[in-house]
């Protein structure tokens, strides 16, 4: 890109940050797997300064919708807090494992994880709402089940949350995979809720919202302390992302729940394809 | 044995819809304040550092951001708290210690969130989301902690 002036810069950054909100808000994604490569390969900034902008992001974006995905019931905040202790608990366990794997490997690996995701989603693209599904004990006990309305179908949904077990131990890998790698922790949130835990897929992206923020939140100080959240990059992101997330809630009560599942697909797809390229060696950004 | 009354379960359960609402509602307003007002410093700041000048004085800045040299941290990253509060107490103030106090205040607004939750369960009784919120909030700050060594 030619020579940029501050003020473009901002405005252009700004811009890009209002879309990846959108998009993170209605996919229960944080916005920094559109952002990160943007900002490095259009934006030519430093690739732990993109990382730095991506958490602010991903905050920024579980700040913005979240706060209206809660007040209408479609995130399930008991859920989400049990849920997060996993998510958080295999992100510590992944620190550990950064010493010892090879980031390449492990690049690798979550490129599979992600591409078994798309085959997941892709098999229930066409699954507007789960229905009856299996009774749960830890979700009885727990009371991992709610109500919402859905603006689009217009009636209320009530579901209840399924093999919560597995839901669990789904959230703790993915907490550990991408908590090294810094992204792609939203779309195995949704995966966990949607595909295991048989939850309706506005509920699972919603609820994705709210826990991204909180496990960012636990990255976010490392982050912080190493000097990779620069203000001039931050700032637009940061700005633009929570203008974004506002306008991706309003869109996303009016989707119905196949079109999101719909529109998560290809975003899983180019996830786990950047990541296959990245674990043999062929970095995109 | 499951249904004595005061048993957090009977109680949660039973607790008016208004109740069991209100844990989402704080929770939400304290999102949204939080991130409203880590994003107004933010842009105050930035407004006050691409009209003072500062900008134009260093364009060298932006070249950090964008370079691809590895030579230690840019001008204008600040590190730690010490370090924002010098910016700010500096004459004429720092304006991006401004902007970093904002990035400060969004990356604690989950925080606030889930410790506003563990207020409203504490409110309803909910025994078993008290343990659970308890658990989620101390992960946090041990992770802060842990990032500030």
């Amino acid at each position: 890109m030619g020579e940029l002036d501050p003020h473009e810069f901002f405005i252009l950054v700004f811009l890009i940050s209002v879309l990846a909100g959108a998009a993170g808000a209605i996919l229960g994604l944080g916005g920094g797997i559109l952002l990160v490569p943007i900002l490095t390969m259009f934006f030519g900034v430093r690739l732990h300064y993109a990382m730095g902008a991506s958490i602010v992001s991903v905050i920024a974006t579980s700040s913005g919708a979240a706060a209206a995905y809660l007040r209408s019931r479609l995130t399930n905040i008991r859920l989400g807090l049990f849920l997060v202790i996993a998510t958080t608990s295999g992100a510590i366990t992944g620190a550990y494992l950064a010493g010892v794997v090879p980031i390449r490997v492990l690049e690798f690996v979550l490129g599979l994880a992600l591409a078994y995701s798309a085959l997941a989603t892709f098999q229930q693209i066409q699954m507007e709402l789960p229905g009856e599904v299996a009774r749960d004990r830890i979700a009885e006990y727990l009371r991992l089940r709610g109500t919402y309305y859905d603006v689009r179908l217009g009636h209320d949904v009530p579901y209840q949350a399924a093999h919560v077990g597995r839901g669990f131990g789904v959230m703790y890998g993915a907490g550990m995979l991408s908590g090294l790698l810094g992204i792609g922790s939203g779309a195995f949130k949704v995966l966990a809720m949607d595909y295991f835990m048989l939850l309706p897929m506005k509920v699972s992206t919603a609820t994705s919202n709210f826990m991204i923020g909180i496990t960012a939140a636990a990255s976010a100080g490392v982050y912080f302390s190493r000097g990779d959240v620069h203000p001039l990059v931050a700032a637009p992101v940061a700005f633009g992302v929570l203008l974004g997330a506002n306008l991706g809630t309003r869109l996303m009560a009016r989707m119905r729940n196949t079109t999101v599942r719909k529109a998560f697909l290809p975003v899983l797809l180019y996830l786990s394809g950047s990541m296959l390229l990245r674990g043999i060696g062929v970095k995109l950004w | 044995m499951r249904n004595r009354i005061g048993d957090d379960d009977v109680t949660a359960a039973h607790a008016a819809p208004r109740e069991l609402a209100s844990v989402e509602y704080v929770v939400s307003l304290a999102l949204f304040w939080g991130g409203v007002l880590g994003v107004v410093l933010v842009m105050v700041g930035m407004t006050l550092h691409l009209s003072d000048g500062s900008w134009t004085a260093d364009p060298a800045m932006l070249g950090d951001i964008r370079s691809t040299r590895d030579d230690g941290l840019a001008a204008g990253t600040f590190v730690s708290v010490g370090e924002i509060s010098q910016g700010l107490s500096k004459r004429p103030m720092d304006s991006l210690a401004l902007v970093a106090l904002g990035l400060g205040v969004l990356l604690l607004t989950p925080l606030a969130g889930v410790a506003l939750a563990l207020l409203a369960f504490v409110r309803i009784r909910d025994r078993r989301y008290i343990v659970i919120s308890s658990l989620v909030l101390a992960i946090l700050i041990a992770s802060f902690f842990v990032a500030a060594t």
